[in-house]
């Protein structure tokens, strides 16, 4: 029995360990029984020395029993004393150690009270010692006694030692037994696994070399059989089960085509890699059932995708249990076998079907009977058999009747007549005809006739072999038919149509690309290229697209191309170009088709270029301009629709009607599209735009409809944007509807009242009369305020006032304000305060006192009797700031932005209250706004308002101008520190048309006065440096001044004038009274003054009475002229000192009363008042001067002013 | 039957008076009146007169907002009213006219026809 290398060092391993371990147990028994020994050796000696103790102590004590005896010394006592203690703790270790030993505890028994005895002995004898002193006799037989003890304790003593002595002798033999005994043990078994060690060692050593002998065997057998297998003819194989392949040899790898094993191994004969045409599991099952395969021939793919042919055996190796590892087979290329085989099959086949033709529907015709005798074959080609055709013979006329289609007979008789009278005797005829089947169907067939003749060279019988050609002949049928159609597209298509080779030379092109090319035949164009007849360009392009064509595979399908040509000019195809392929799908060139599309290219190019055009004039009008689809979608919008809507172009397509025309006008802006896709223009659209943002815009236009074959495709509108437009005629109406409603408003009271009046109804109660002529009154004043501020606003507003831009010192401008509205502040209880600053507004001063007048009397109107009112100015840098200030009711918060609109007033009731015209801060802010200014309002409700307004400052500038007085006017100079004392007082005198010179100081006054000589000078006391007084007194001093009559104007009431005073001619206290200042003015300027004449020129004689009434009672005389004609004879007749006239007059207006005073000498600078309620411009004020000439307008000033300004004028001129 | 009553409502004063004074002397009708819109709904409240005569521009209360306050109180709800008014456009008169009131007086109008303009609106012989 052979047993495994591994198995044998397995057992030997196994046996060394079993003996070692034996060892171990018994040498560890035996050296525990050694240690035992020992130990117990040990316990002896300890006994002996015990038992040598207790008696070298029994000794001891009759030693010192001895010495206290002789000696009495008791120091002998002291070593006495610890004696028994020792010896009994010495006889309990004794009792100890010899404990389990019966014979020795015996002993000790024994022992024990011998040793008692002798130590009571001992006590007793040293008791008598000491009790009697040395009696010798008793301690004689004590000393005898205690020798007997002593002895028998030896004896005893000698006994124990003898025991243990023998003990000893025995313990140690015992012990030197066990420790011998361990060592032979252990050598005993190291010995034994020693030999084991040897043993295996050696078999081990005789496996290998065994092993090394027959690998050496083996790798020689292998060496044999690689180079069988890598040499040998045949392939050889070893695969996984799965048919993966593990080892193929060189000649395998050849057969299949690969280039070495690692590209094979990668391979399975399984799969789809081998493709064999017997399948694997088949072939697997079959060694499974048989054991193996042997000479199975299948066929195999090669790497490259050929066939071979191969003959295969195969088996399994198996593993111990019986599984398959591999399959290892043969394999034999029989390929060209194979091939041999095949082609003797194929010979062998056409030997048969060669046979079988052999066979053919064969014919014989004899001529004396006139019969045809026929085969089974041939009746079988005609769709019949002989059993129904009775017999094999048939006549020629029932084969011709039966079978050939009539117009056939003559052909088939005509070619058997003519192989018949051919001389040849081998000639062969052939023709081919068409057969009727029994069954209907019409064939074709080949006829090969023979004729055999007989030896005289008469034809006996004509034979012949009928084929069916139907299948050849309706192929070459169809041929013809595809030829035809091909030859017909070609010749009569306009289209272009080209087959072109691989190089893109024209294998075929149709007439109509032929006509293209100049030629007369297609033919011609063969195997020419493009660059024969096209510019280098285009035929550059066309070739490079059928190569791509080529190339790819891929059509290019409806391509615009642009051919140019080599004379230049243009031409357009739509072309379509295509892979031509053969049979099996090669592609062997290109083919295509080309329509001229040059007309519509050149349509399409005009359209464009006329729609650009349109588009740009589109695109830039200002008109909205939009393009809508039927369904309503935006198609096109200009540029004024998108900006004025707000949409970007990006947005417009997706944008509809209803996004962009208002909800509420939707519906009719969709009537109109419907009408208009009925085909009307309709040309007065009105409707409303929506912007992105949601604003409306009004737009008006026209819209109409393009149609294509009378459908709507766009609906196409112009609008403009009338939203502005609306918007001012929405203001007008408003104003107009408003500003009637003003107007009516005081005429229905003026109306109801004189209404009331005139009736008589109230004659009888005159109180109420009364009453409705104040009414009257009251509103006919008001309805002239209006009246007067619509036109002035309307005149501000529309530029027409032009505003006479000077420089004016804002304090004057202040001061003419607050004089004109002094006396209703009076009136009203209401204080006016007034803090002017220096410094020069660019400003029409009218126009800005009308303003500051107005917001002044605003105030007053609004102030409770006791409140104050202030009128204040304050300089930065570019402007002046005026405020008006007043503690009144104030202006609520929303009122603020709308209270300078016209007639906002805060509350429309207040109109009628305080009589205002619901213009006034209209015309303020028109006025300021034409200044350049702001005007704005600040207020608290209870705490008052502050109106403000700016003008334009001017740059300070040396006032060098001095005022000069014009012929007639007097001169008056004001001297007062107080500068607003000064503006004011120099304002209301300059309204009186004097002159006024300024002084800021006493000496200042004193220099003017000297140099212009003053018609007088108004003096202030209170000033600093130089008083009045003293001023008064210098200028009494001078020649010059020392007649000028002097009015003192201060805060100081008059009083008693000195002597050395002077004359003074008046005095005015401060705060100035207008009336008392002119009045005192006059009588200071010598009274002088005789009554003077005054022409009233006024044609209405209610008017004229009333200024007849103001002169004559200043003691002047006035003559009356109701025309133009008899004003000039007046003024001719009676001189004038002053013409107060009319414009508007029967026979000849006042301009030509004027140009025919102008005519005559006297009257050339007589002074004139045109009192008038025309307005009058630069040009006609031109037109109207004439002496000194006074402008007052009727209506625009009042009765009162009007007498003052006069009468002034007049005191003045006729004191001059 | 006894004296007709009527209310006149305007913030004008003269007006006002002017419009008492014609109705009182020429109808022969006593008159109340009312400087306000708010005054008018409470004295025509309280004083349920004949007719109103109503301003159609008055400040706060205006004609129309008046004349609709009327018509949603039940106790006013049945007096006519005729309105006043100084605008006479002709849209302006659509607009008042939409409102549902009796009649329309246009501004100015005549004291010694007034009464009977009046009476012919509301049918009082």
């Amino acid at each position: 029995m052979v047993v495994p290398t591994r198995t044998k060092i397995n057992l030997g391993f196994g046996l060394t360990l079993a003996f070692l371990a034996v060892i171990s147990v018994f040498t560890y028994r035996e050296s525990l029984l050694s240690i035992q020994a020992v130990g117990w050796v040990n316990q002896t000696h300890e006994t002996l020395e015990q038992l040598s103790t207790v008696l070298s102590l029994v000794l001891e004590a009759e030693n010192a029993r001895r010495g206290y005896v002789l000696t009495g010394d008791r120091s002998f006592l002291d070593r006495y004393d610890a004696i028994p203690t020792r010896l009994a703790s010495s006889l309990q270790r004794l009792r100890e150690s010899t404990a389990g030993r019966p014979e020795q505890q015996a002993h000790l028994d024994e022992l024990e009270p011998l040793i008692r005895r002798k130590l009571e002995n001992l006590a007793t004898s040293i008791q008598l010692r000491e009790r009697q002193g040395a009696t010798t006799a008793e301690q004689e037989s004590m000393t005898r006694e205690g020798k007997k003890i002593t002895d028998q304790i030896e004896f005893l003593d000698g006994e124990l030692r003898a025991q243990q002595g023998t003990l000893l002798t025995e313990r140690t033999a015992r012990s030197q037994v066990s420790a011998r005994r361990a060592v032979e043990i252990a050598l005993l078994g190291s010995f034994l696994a020693l030999v084991t060690i040897l043993t295996l060692l050696l078999m081990f050593n005789i496996d290998i070399s065994k092993r090394r002998h027959a690998e050496e065997v083996l790798r020689s057998s292998q060496e044999r059989f690689r180079s069988f297998v890598e040499n040998a003819p045949i392939g050889i194989y070893r695969t996984t089960p799965a048919g993966q392949i593990l080892m193929a040899n060189p000649a395998l790898v050849r057969m299949l085509g690969y280039k070495d094993l690692a590209e094979l191994t990668l391979r399975s004969l399984e799969g789809q890699d081998f493709e064999p045409s017997y399948p694997r599991q088949e072939f697997r099952e079959r060694i499974e059932r048989e054991g193996e395969v042997r000479g199975l021939e299948t066929a195999w793919r090669r790497r490259d995708g050929s066939t071979i042919f191969v003959r295969e055996s195969g088996r399994a190796v198996r593993g111990e249990s019986g599984e398959v590892l591999y399959y290892d087979g043969v394999v034999e290329d029989i390929t060209e076998h194979k091939r041999a085989e095949e082609a003797l099959e194929a010979s062998a086949r056409q030997l048969a079907q060669a046979i079988d033709l052999a066979r053919l529907a064969e014919w014989e015709f004899d001529v004396a009977s006139g019969l045809f005798t026929f085969n089974d074959r041939f009746y079988a080609l005609y769709g019949t058999a002989a059993e129904r055709e009775g017999g094999y013979q048939m006549s020629a006329e029932t084969y011709a009747r039966e079978f050939l289609l009539p117009e056939d007979v003559h052909v088939v008789a005509d070619a058997i007549a003519r192989s018949q009278a051919t001389a040849d005797p081998n000639a062969s005829h052939q023709l081919e005809h068409r057969i009727r089947r029994r069954d209907g169907e019409i064939r074709h067939v080949a006829v090969r006739i023979s004729v055999i003749r007989d030896p005289q060279g008469r034809t006996i019988k004509t034979r012949g072999v009928n084929q069916d050609i139907t299948a050849r002949k309706r192929a070459e049928e169809a041929l013809l038919e595809e030829r035809y159609l091909l030859h017909t597209l070609m010749d009569n298509v306009p289209d272009y149509i080209y087959f072109k080779d691989l190089d893109s030379r024209f294998k075929r092109i149709s007439i109509g690309l032929a006509r293209s090319f100049g030629l007369s035949d297609p033919a011609q164009a063969v195997g020419k290229t493009d660059f024969d007849f096209f510019s280098d360009e285009h035929a550059r392009q066309a070739y490079a697209d059928e190569q791509g064509v080529i190339r790819t595979g891929r059509p290019m399908q409806a391509i615009e191309e642009k051919e140019t040509w080599p004379d230049g000019h243009e031409t357009w195809v739509s072309t379509t170009k295509m892979p031509l392929r053969d049979a099996q799908g090669r592609i062997t060139g290109t083919f295509g088709v080309s329509r001229d599309i040059t007309p519509r290219k050149r349509a399409e190019q005009a359209l464009q270029e006329s729609e650009e055009r349109y588009r740009d004039l589109a695109e830039n009008a200002a008109e909205l301009i939009q393009s809508v689809s039927p369904e309503g979608q935006l198609l096109y919008v200009n540029r004024a629709w998108r900006e004025t809507l707000g949409y970007s172009a990006e947005e417009v397509p997706h944008l509809h009607v209803r996004d962009v025309v208002h909800p509420e006008r939707l519906p009719h802006f969709q009537e109109v599209l419907d009408s208009v896709m009925q085909g009307k223009a309709i040309n007065d659209v009105e409707t409303v735009f929506v912007t992105k943002t949601g604003e409306r815009i009004a737009v008006q236009g026209s819209v109409n409809c393009r149609l294509v074959d009378g459908k709507p495709v766009a609906m196409r509108g112009i609008f403009r944007d009338v939203t502005a437009r609306l918007e001012i005629e929405r203001l007008k109406n408003e104003f107009v509807s408003t500003v009637s409603h003003e107007l009516r408003t005081p005429l229905t009271s003026i109306r109801g009242a004189l209404g009331l009046l005139t009736s008589g109804m109230l004659n009888a109660d005159p109180a109420k009369a009364r009453r409705m002529l104040d009414i009257a009154l009251g509103n006919t004043d008001r309805l002239i305020r209006l009246i007067n501020d619509i036109l002035d606003i309307e005149r501000i507003e529309s530029g027409r006032v032009k505003l006479e831009m000077r420089s004016c010192s804002a304090a004057s401008l202040m001061a003419q304000a607050e004089d004109s509205v002094r006396e209703v502040a009076n009136k009203a209880g209401v204080k006016l305060e007034l803090f002017p600053t220096s410094g020069n507004v660019l400003a029409d001063s009218d126009r800005i006192v009308q303003t500051l007048t107005n917001l002044l009397g605003n105030a007053i109107k609004f102030s409770l009797p006791g409140m104050a009112v202030t009128l204040s100015a304050k300089r930065s840098d570019d402007e002046m700031l005026f405020e008006v200030r007043d503690q009144g009711r104030g202006i609520p918060a929303d009122k603020l932005g709308v209270i300078f609109e016209r007639f906002q007033q805060v509350d429309a009731s207040d109109e009628r209250e305080k009589g205002g015209t619901g213009l006034g801060l209209a015309i303020c802010r028109s006025i300021v706004d034409q200044h350049g200014g702001r005007i704005w309002v600040e207020s608290q409700l209870g705490r008052g308002s502050s109106f403000y307004f700016t003008l334009p400052l001017v740059k300070e500038q040396v006032e060098t101008s001095v005022p000069e007085a014009s012929p007639g006017q007097r001169t008056v100079l004001i001297c007062d520190d107080d500068l607003s004392i000064r503006a004011v007082v120099q304002t209301l005198l300059e309204q009186h048309d004097y002159c006024v010179l300024a002084a800021g100081s006493g000496k200042e006054a004193i220099e003017q006065a000297t140099a212009r000589q003053p018609d007088v000078i108004l003096l202030d006391l209170l000033m600093p440096e130089m008083d009045g007084w003293e001023t008064l007194a210098a200028l009494r001093e001078r020649p010059e001044t020392r007649e000028t009559p002097v009015i003192i104007l201060s805060v100081l009431p008059p009083r008693e004038t000195r002597k050395s005073d002077g004359k003074v001619a008046g005095w005015v206290q401060k705060p100035v009274d207008e009336g008392q200042l002119f009045q005192t003015l006059s009588a200071a300027i010598s009274r002088s003054s005789k009554p003077a004449r005054v022409l009233v020129v006024e044609d209405d004689l209610d008017l004229a009475r009333v200024i007849q009434a103001v002169f004559e009672r200043h003691g002047n005389t006035v003559i009356h002229a109701q025309t133009g004609r008899e004003a000039i004879q007046s003024a001719q007749r009676v001189l004038p000192n002053l013409v107060v006239l009319d414009l508007v007059l029967p026979e000849g207006d006042g301009f030509e009363v004027v140009a025919g005073l102008r005519c005559c000498k006297a009257l050339r600078s007589v002074p004139l008042v045109v009192y008038t309620a025309k307005d009058i411009d630069a040009a006609e004020r031109e037109r109207l001067k004439l002496g000194e000439t006074v402008f007052l307008t009727k209506g625009r000033i009042s009765p009162e002013e009007f007498e003052r300004r006069v009468i002034g004028l007049l005191d003045r001129l006729m004191s001059g | 039957m006894s004296k007709k009553r009527i209310l006149v409502i305007d913030d004008e004063d003269d007006i006002r008076e002017v419009a008492k004074l014609s109705l009182e002397m020429v109808g022969g009708w006593e008159v109340l009146v009312a400087r306000s819109g708010a005054e008018g709904l409470a004295t025509a409240r309280a004083e349920t007169p004949d007719a109103i005569l109503l301003d159609v521009m008055m400040p706060e209360i205006d004609g129309p907002a008046t004349f609709r306050k009327l018509q949603e109180d039940p106790v006013t709800r049945e007096i006519p009213v005729i309105l006043m008014t100084a605008r006479v456009q002709a849209a302006d008169r659509q607009g008042f006219k939409n409102l549902g009131v009796t009649s329309l007086i246009a501004k100015p109008f005549d004291p010694m026809q007034l009464a009977s303009q009046v009476s012919e609106a509301l049918h009082w012989d």
